[in-house]
């Protein structure tokens, strides 16, 4: 029994994914990464030009726009090269890179929002 | 219960028949928006509405990945977790339009819309709070389209392997934990404007 928990652990651990599964992964990590970086230079030139497709929805729609090309296009390139991959890493890996991205993306935007303002308030004086 | 025989027909029913519920309740909020001249709040209460069902569907999708019985029904839990993150997935689009959509409204020039309110009232409930949800609530389309590839990719094996189950459990939980954070960033500047308004 407890050798049989010992391998379904050891299995669990190292599995290893499709090309394309790790495809999606590094895809979504990509985008979502580009989310933080445009939101950090949405107002920087040329970028505050090239983010507004249009002025009803100012840099937002180009964050918008440009976060879902870059996730699609990213998809479909890294399909195409990683797809015939038997076994490309381990899910744990892929998990940890995207959390990661998540992560780091949630970071840059409380910086670059200023979510010390928010922060300050709860300072007792 | 005559009529079904066997549980996967009843799943397949009693699937039709929610979707067919959540249809019918959109097209009942935008007809009703519609016939009031209350478009822009219907169209936030169908942004609401889908926020809702995009966190329940999350919800039902861990509980079949802890307690499905795959040795006997196993067809009815793989096409539940399916359809409950097909489901999730075009909510969190539906989600992104209608958002959009009351974003135009939102950051209107005019003195009185809700972006000049708030600002006059709590300018920290713009910026960051609801620049901070506008931003990354984009990050959902991304996130529940991953989750539901590996859904409709891995099909049976996400039930059976544990690496999987796990990886799938923790993405669905983060997910619902970090919907509710950006909800919360957009629950302050609305509530604000609509008790101003």
């Amino acid at each position: 029994m407890e050798s049989k928990t010992r391998i379904n652990s050891i299995t669990a651990s190292i599995y290893g994914v499709s090309g394309s599964i790790a495809a999606a992964f590094i895809a979504c990590s990509i985008s979502i990464i580009s989310i933080g970086i445009l939101t950090a230079i949405r107002h920087t030139f040329p970028f505050n030009e090239w983010l507004v497709p249009t002025s009803l929805l100012s840099q937002y729609g180009g964050i918008f726009l440009y976060s879902h090309l870059i996730w699609i296009a990213s998809w479909i390139l890294l399909y195409s090269q990683l797809k015939k991959r038997i076994t490309f890493g381990q899910i744990r890996h892929w998990m940890i890179i995207f959390i990661g991205s998540v992560l780091a993306t949630t970071l840059i935007m409380m910086y670059v929002l200023d979510w010390m303002k928010i922060f300050i308030l709860f300072i007792p004086r | 219960m005559y009529l079904i025989n066997d549980t996967y027909s009843r799943t397949k029913f009693f699937l039709t028949f929610v979707l067919i519920g959540i249809f019918f309740t959109s097209f009942g909020i935008i007809f009703t928006g519609q016939h009031l001249g209350k478009q822009i709040e219907a169209i936030m209460l169908i942004h609401d509405f889908y926020i809702v069902l995009a966190l329940v569907t999350g919800s039902i999708f861990i509980g079949l990945l802890y307690f499905a019985n795959i040795e006997y029904q196993k067809k009815d839990a793989v096409l539940l977790a399916k359809i409950s993150t097909l489901t999730a997935l075009i909510s969190v689009f539906i989600i992104e339009i209608t958002g959009t959509i009351g974003y135009i409204e939102y950051r209107s020039v005019d003195v009185d819309s809700a972006k000049s309110k708030i600002k006059q009232i709590f300018p920290l409930a713009h910026s960051p709070m609801f620049e901070t949800m506008e931003y990354a609530g984009l990050i959902g389309t991304m996130w529940t389209g991953l989750i539901t590839y590996i859904t409709w990719y891995f099909k049976e094996k996400i039930f059976i392997n544990n690496a999987l189950k796990d990886a799938l459990i923790i993405l669905t939980f983060l997910a619902i934990v970090y919907a509710l954070f950006i909800s919360f960033m957009g629950i302050v500047p609305t509530k604000i404007a609509s008790v101003q308004g």
